[in-house]
């Protein structure tokens, strides 16, 4: 168990700005999910702390010791972490247990002690009985186990996680979510988790950090981050809000030519104004002005609506309507919303 | 295109020319009465020579993978200097014929003239003898150990490696303990080739092994010596072939084991990430090795080569003259050898590429490995054996009249056979590689707009294959071009082809013109490879 510290961290490839200027600060014990859409430089980032890539600008410290900086690299062998990759990288020519045994054996622990720690990450992942197989014979979500245990058997500092559940199914991804969440529950290892599914972070994370274009727009708590995104960004990547540019007049907010009745109580200056609304917040009904219906997806528990506003799309859910046929026209009335300067 | 007389038509020639000579050389084996196969086996000469060719192959092989592999592991796995170039020099033996690489070695290790002696003091390095036949042909078998290990570590995910870092192991021990143990059968396999090889290989162990002191022959050599006795020579050549043939089937056997025993699912290939290792402060040193290798093991050879051929006299530093260049490159038996080699080279690629598309084209895997069997059978024995079946003093032993009314025995006819049948494998492997990518979508949409099946074929198929059809052809005209271990058993009297010019030039005659001719070679070749990048750039615009 170790902190982490990224403080102003850049990294380029080439010419290309990946990091630019990461700071965060991750307690020891503390699960932080990185999250963002893809190419946004969180890989980036997660490898610059295992130390597989250098610095360009910044320092990483961990346990409070520089690891990377401009006094030169730790390399990733003497940083003492663990890894599970987005790919497994599971060695195809060793058994399970030598693929969780390979750790310790670098740290010439005792072959009796190798063994019973080897068992006892196999227990955590529940592989124990596979332990001779040979990678080939072991599904995809037993694969990612294995990974785990290699990873954390040799009680690394922190654990870093690279999208260890975007290569499996939806049903494996829900189990070996609550299994990560179990086992940090257990070892309380310090962990950074790397992923594009904003549901996945809310879940485990003790708090996300929404990146964008190799910046962190916003650090906190899921429930935090989730209703008040400081940003426009934040909103639509973390809860898939609708983001309009507009204009604020009359207590209504302009869009398109549309006006929509702002609710009371928001404190809104008169101008220019982006308004952010997540779909569960925009109501079908009431009031407000009527926009044209371009699909209905029934969603199970809901149904979602689109309707086409000027070019935008506007996502709405809500409980399932007779009156939703294929290009009716149907009220809108905006319910929380948050509004933000306009976007530059 | 799988009508059944076209497989039975290339069935039966194959047979003809490749399954029958073996067995007729078995037959002319048992056939000698006289001759205690035991005997000739146990005989001193012939055990010497299976120490000999057991001796080198194993030398050969274990320089090329103890050298080879390492290599591999840099070039792909780690950000070393100079890959490009790297990867270049040390393929470049797969195109230039063994025997260069040795005459190479003579001129700089030769124990009293060579260069290398001349500057270090005579008698420091001796090339002739087992351990320098094991050395130039190790170099010349290094492609197969290298491109073998490249292929398979470039399949590696570069996750595996990092993988091994942050569970604590340094670059080296990542290298050694994760990326090299999966690479292994792949790189085993390409040593038991380069073990073939050598076993296989004429012109080098001829060129140092049968004057060293003391001799060193091998079974080749030996076969060799004993067709040039005559009669009773061939019915001994013929016993000791089996050995070698016997020698060439297990390797080959251990070597298919060798890669279905190791075949552990690399990559999927989507997705795959290659992120070279830094080498930290190593990476200058270590470049600075390979590229000394790469000096050694092919430049300065071939740099000897050069010199030697505008050396005054050979074996003395005394200025320069172009005499053998003027006097090799107006010689009309230099000139008629290149037209007979040119034309033989020519029609053998030919052969190759047009049979091997017909054999690919089958599309019956055992048809296609039939084809791709004489590769591996030792050039003097296949020699031997249509030395035997196509001779006048052999014609009447079996199947007279269905055989032996092709009389092609002491004619160019018999060699351009030998050719095509050697390297029909180029030609039938590259088909069935293309033909395998080949969408076959594009000739049914053809067909159906109105084409012909012919039509159909140039205008959809062909554009799809003759990419790796015009490899095939190229590298079989190539090897063809200064082909020499099947040529010197099977030259007409009185007529000589490239290959056997430079064999009789550099081992009886005249070294110096025997460089012109290597040197002259090797720039066509170097030529021909520029040519050909340039012209796949060109098209990958
Ligand atoms: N070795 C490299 N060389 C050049 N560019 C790179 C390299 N690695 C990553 N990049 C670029 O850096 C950017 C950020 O990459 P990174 O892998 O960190 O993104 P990511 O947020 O992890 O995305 P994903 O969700 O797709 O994995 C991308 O635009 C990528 O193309
Ligand atoms: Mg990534």
């Amino acid at each position: 168990m170790a902190s982490v510290q990224l403080t102003d961290v850049h990294k380029a490839y080439g010419a290309t700005q990946v990091v630019k200027g990461v700071s965060l600060s991750i307690a020891s014990g503390e699960l932080v999910a990185l999250l963002g859409p893809s190419g946004c430089g969180k890989t980036t980032t997660l490898r610059m702390v295992a130390g597989l890539e250098r610095v360009d600008r910044g320092v990483i410290c961990i346990d409070g010791q520089e690891v990377d900086g401009p006094k030169g690299s730790t390399p990733p062998e003497r940083r003492g972490l663990g890894m599970v990759f987005q790919s497994y990288a599971v060695w195809p020519n060793r058994t399970v247990a030598q693929n969780v045994a390979y750790p310790l054996t670098l740290q010439r622990v005792a072959r009796s002690e190798v063994e019973r720690r080897v068992a006892e990450g196999l227990s955590w992942v529940r592989l124990s009985a596979l332990g001779d197989r040979l990678p080939q014979q072991l599904s995809g979500g037993q694969l990612q186990r294995v990974a785990i245990a290699r990873a954390l058997v040799a009680n690394p500092k922190v654990l870093l996680l690279d999208e260890p559940l975007s290569n499996l199914d939806a049903a494996l991804r829900e189990e070996l979510r609550g299994e990560i969440a179990a086992l940090r529950a257990r070892l309380g290892t310090t962990m950074i988790f790397v992923t594009h599914d904003q549901g996945e972070a809310l879940a485990l994370a003790d708090r996300v950090a929404v990146m964008s274009r190799g910046v962190i727009e916003q650090v906190g708590r899921p429930d935090v981050v989730y209703r008040e995104p400081a940003t426009p960004y934040v909103a639509s990547f973390v809860g898939g809000a609708n983001q309009l540019d507009g204009v604020v007049e009359g207590g209504c907010f302009v869009c398109a030519g549309v006006r929509f009745p702002l609710p009371a109580g928001s404190d809104s200056a008169e101008g220019p104004a982006t308004l952010v609304v997540r779909p569960e917040d925009l109501h079908v009904g009431g009031d407000g002005p009527a926009l044209p219906l371009s699909a209905r997806l029934f969603l199970g528990s809901a149904t979602e609506y689109r309707f086409l506003l000027g070019d935008r799309v506007l996502r709405a859910v809500g409980p399932p309507r007779d009156d939703a046929t294929p290009s009716s026209r149907l009220p809108l009335r905006l319910g929380r919303i948050r509004l933000y300067p306009p976007a530059a | 295109m799988t009508r059944r007389w076209p497989t039975a038509l290339l069935a039966a020639g194959l047979f003809v020319f490749a399954g029958l000579p073996l067995l007729l050389l078995l037959a002319r084996a048992a056939r000698a009465e006289d001759l205690d196969w035991w005997a000739v086996w146990t005989s001193a000469d012939a055990v010497r020579a299976l120490g000999g060719t057991a001796l080198t192959s194993l030398g050969a092989a274990l320089f090329a993978f103890l050298v080879g592999v390492p290599l591999a592991l840099l070039l792909v796995r780690t950000d070393l200097g100079l890959k490009k170039a790297l990867k270049a020099t040390f393929t470049l033996p797969t195109a230039i014929p063994p025997f260069i690489l040795g005459m190479g070695w003579v001129s700089l290790a030769n124990p009293k003239a060579g260069l290398l002696n001349l500057a270090l003091g005579a008698g420091t390095f001796d090339i002739y003898g087992a351990a320098g036949i094991a050395f130039v042909l190790g170099s010349a078998g290094l492609p197969l150990v290298f491109l073998a290990t490249t292929a398979a570590l470039s399949r590696l995910d570069s996750s595996l490696e990092e993988a091994a870092r942050i569970s604590g192991a340094s670059p080296a021990r990542t290298l050694l303990t994760i990326s090299l143990p999966l690479a292994l059968p792949a790189a085993l396999s390409g040593t038991a080739l380069t073990f073939l090889f050598t076993a296989s290989a004429f012109g080098v162990p001829y060129l140092l092994g049968v004057t060293a002191t003391p001799p060193t022959p091998t079974l080749t050599t030996r076969v060799y010596g004993e067709v040039l006795m005559g009669s009773t020579g061939l019915a001994r050549a013929a016993v000791l072939s089996v050995e070698l043939l016997v020698l060439a089937g297990v390797v080959l056997l251990v070597s298919r084991w060798l890669t279905r025993a190791g075949e552990v699912r690399l990559s999927s290939g989507k997705g795959l990430s290659l992120r070279p290792m830094p080498l930290g402060r190593w990476r200058g040193p270590l470049t600075a090795v390979a590229v000394a290798l790469g000096v050694i093991l092919v430049v300065l050879p071939l740099l000897a080569v050069a010199l030697t051929s505008v050396q005054p006299v050979w074996g003395q530093l005394t200025g320069l003259t172009t005499k053998h260049w003027g006097a090799v490159l107006s010689s009309p038996r230099t000139i008629s050898a290149a037209g007979r080699s040119v034309l033989l080279a020519f029609s053998a690629a030919t052969l190759v590429t047009g049979l091997g598309l017909a054999v690919a084209s089958t599309r019956r895997r055992w048809l296609e490995a039939l084809a791709g069997a004489p590769y591996a059978v030792p050039g003097t024995v296949l020699a031997l054996g249509l030395l035997v079946a196509f001779s006048r003093d052999v014609r009447f032993i079996a199947f007279e009249r269905v055989a032996f009314v092709l009389a092609l025995g002491n004619t160019l006819w018999l060699l351009l056979v030998a050719y095509a049948v050697k390297h029909l494998a180029f030609g039938a492997r590259s088909a069935s590689d293309a033909l395998a990518q080949v969408d076959p979508s594009l000739a049914e949409a053809a067909r159906i707009f109105g084409a012909s099946r012919a039509r159909a074929f140039v205008d959809a198929t062909w554009p799809q294959l003759k990419g790796a059809l015009g490899a095939a052809f190229l590298i079989t005209f190539l090897v063809c071009m200064t082909e020499l271990t099947l040529s010197v058993l099977l030259i007409p009297t009185g007529a000589d082809v490239l290959g056997t010019l430079l064999f009789e030039l550099q081992s009886y005659a005249d070294p110096g013109a025997a460089a012109v001719i290597a040197c002259a070679f090797v720039l066509l070749l170097l030529l021909a490879q520029a040519a050909q990048a340039l012209l796949t750039r060109r098209e990958a615009r």
